[in-house]
């Protein structure tokens, strides 16, 4: 185990690289003048001023040396100053970052609530109405726009009681308020992952039913409930545990566009709000992070798999 | 036709107590025609899908003449109407008549899916093929930077491409293309890889093939069946990132009328005016649910795996 850790991780080096590399190079595809997009259209400089603050940025080297510059400052931590607030980048992401990640945690939760029992009740009777109307369900759960649902959950819930839009108590303090500001966002969030799971849950529960151990487990006496829960259900955990991986990007990505809508500050508000105010600084190290959390989630999700399946692990 | 029919049957009997004989693997074949078209039309969810997917497409190209009012005038007497009268889906906060911007809407938002998966399906597909193919160095740095590109969260990514790019149509073309061709790199290098190994190309090359004509000849007909569930289903996630990249206001630009820059503006309205976010939403769901339906079906039908 811990040499497929090792060999994990030590895989991880060359993509790390290549997203800082990504998100370096991202900025440099601006159209225009870095220094002078900096500055605005308002500000003159002389030549000779602008060669002093192309040095003072950094960006007289050439690229490769400007990498260079990059890797070693992120390394340290140091993800550079907002051009607007001339505060350090990172500190305000990482006080917005628990948001995000609670609302992507609390999604997934949700989704796996749903979709387990469904895809469950789905393959058991299957073909059965309840089997076609879920599959239906899932369809269109997986069509819907998550922040169209977004919007349709804030005016159905704003008719009947009050919608915290906007308002966030950090987990720590007031829990309760947490989930009472999180929970629509993360149903919105969330049931795309949900109808995906679910489809996923029902066709390999349906592989592994069709299984002989199953029969045997039936043969000798075991109770429906204990097949299921005991044979049956982890077999079929296994492939929709390599699906859930994929879907990390998903939710996390998607924060961004539930922030807005449910007017959370959390990581994706930060971004879009930087990227209105050509804050670059702060652009960068928004996707950075977001990229960084998706490997590390693949991460977890491939090390869970292998200490589910020891197949995969001495393969 | 038959066997299928009688398996369904069989575990519908049997699905009180599941499990003892639910028919091997999983089959989820709906109807055996013995013909392609057969199967299709008796695959019940894919000629659904292809429908709505032609209804949207013959909507799109004839939405000027379609549309029961002008979308760019502005009225302002007749600002946020409720649905009915000579306004079905009611109007915007400019008096404008939401079924016409419906209609428009429909042109760019899957002029820039189907741009967009186009770039995506020659750029993804040229390089999976060719990695497949060759293999070595090519197939190593290919791969890689296809990593790369996966390993950011698709709709980040888009938003960051947006974002130093400018909005502007070309450049969301670019950016959900770029987010969408690894899918095609993957899928074309893993149909490339189980093709090169086979016989038949190595009698092709041993009749003195060349490499493109091997390519061109052999390896391209055998990816298109999972290229094109591929792009079924990629066509359905860029109707969203279109939708969603113009409600965060990084795409299509108002006034110029996309589903997502709608469903923004509506939502200004949510409480007075629903309608005006209720209808750009429902229109990408139906479109998004077309293209999932027939992806669906099509990978019923074109991977023999899954049946």
């Amino acid at each position: 185990m811990q040499r497929y850790l090792a060999s994990r991780v030590l895989a991880l080096v060359p993509v790390l690289c290549g997203i800082l590399a990504v998100v370096f190079l991202l900025i440099r595809l601006i159209p225009g003048d870095a220094v002078q997009l900096f500055l605005g259209t308002q500000v003159e400089m002389t030549p000779a001023q602008m060669v002093e603050l192309r040095r003072f940025f950094g960006v007289d080297k050439p690229i490769p040396a400007q990498f260079v510059d990059y890797l070693t400052r992120i390394v340290r931590g140091d993800f550079g100053v907002s051009l607007r607030t001339a505060r350090p980048v990172l500190p305000d992401i990482l006080t917005r970052l628990p948001l995000s990640f609670q609302l992507a945690t609390l999604a997934l939760a949700i989704a796996l609530l749903i979709a387990i029992p469904l895809g469950i009740v789905s393959a058991l009777a299957r073909n059965s109405t309840t089997d076609v109307v879920a599959r239906i369900g899932g369809l269109l759960g997986l069509s819907i726009p998550n922040f169209w649902l977004g919007a349709m959950l804030i005016l159905v819930f704003s008719r009947v009681g009050r919608v915290p839009l906007g308002q966030y108590a950090p987990l720590s303090q007031h829990p309760l308020m947490t989930l009472r500001s999180l929970a629509l966002p993360a149903v919105a969030l969330g049931m795309a992952i949900a109808a995906i799971l679910m489809r996923h849950v029902r066709s390999s529960l349906l592989e592994v039913l069709g299984q002989e151990y199953i029969r045997t487990a039936h043969g000798k006496g075991l109770r429906a409930r204990v097949v299921m829960l005991r044979h049956a259900l982890p077999n079929a955990m296994i492939p929709v545990i390599t699906v859930l991986g994929f879907q990390m990007g998903y939710l996390l990505g998607g924060t961004v566009v539930i922030e807005e809508i449910f007017a959370l500050p959390g990581m994706g508000r930060l971004v879009l709000q930087a990227i209105f105010q050509r804050d670059y600084p702060v652009v960068q190290g928004v996707v950075l992070v977001i990229a960084f959390l998706f490997v590390l989630t693949n991460l977890i999700v491939d090390v869970l798999y292998a200490w589910i399946d020891p197949r995969i692990r001495y393969g | 036709m038959s066997d299928s029919k009688d398996s369904r049957k069989a575990t519908r009997g049997e699905s009180s107590s599941y499990g003892t004989s639910a028919a091997g693997a999983p089959r989820r074949v709906a109807g055996g025609g013995r013909t392609w078209l057969g199967r299709f039309v008796g695959n019940r969810v894919a000629p659904i899908g292809l429908v709505i997917i032609a209804a949207s497409l013959g909507v799109a190209l004839c939405a000027p003449v379609l549309v029961p009012h002008d979308i760019r005038t502005m009225h302002p007497a007749e600002a946020l109407r409720p649905p009915g009268g000579p306004y079905l889906f009611g109007t915007d906060e400019f008096g404008r008549d939401v079924l016409s911007r419906v209609l428009m809407g429909s042109r760019i938002s899957l002029a820039v899916a189907f741009l967009s998966v186009l770039t995506s399906v020659l750029v993804g597909t040229t390089l999976g093929l060719t990695a497949g193919f060759y293999g070595g160095w090519w197939d190593a740095v290919t791969m890689r930077v296809m990593d790369i590109v996966f390993a950011f969260p698709a709709i980040l990514l888009a938003i960051a491409i947006m974002a130093v790019l400018g909005t502007s149509v070309a450049n969301l073309v670019l950016a959900i293309g770029i987010v969408y061709t690894p899918q095609f790199a993957r899928v074309a290098r893993a149909a490339a890889l189980t093709v090169r190994g086979l016989e038949f190309v190595d009698a092709a090359r041993a009749l003195g093939l060349g490499n493109a004509r091997i390519i061109g000849r052999h390896l391209i007909p055998n990816v298109l069946a999972p290229v094109t569930v591929q792009v079924s289903l990629s066509l359905s996630l860029a109707v969203l990132s279109e939708s969603a990249l113009s409600f965060l206001g990084l795409g299509t630009q108002p006034p110029t009328p996309s589903w997502g820059n709608m469903l923004s503006e509506g939502r200004q309205f949510l409480e007075l005016a629903p309608w005006n976010a209720v209808f750009p939403g429902l229109a990408i769901m139906l479109v998004v649910l077309g293209f999932n339906l027939l992806g669906d079906g099509l990978r019923d039908l074109l991977d023999p795996r899954l049946r």
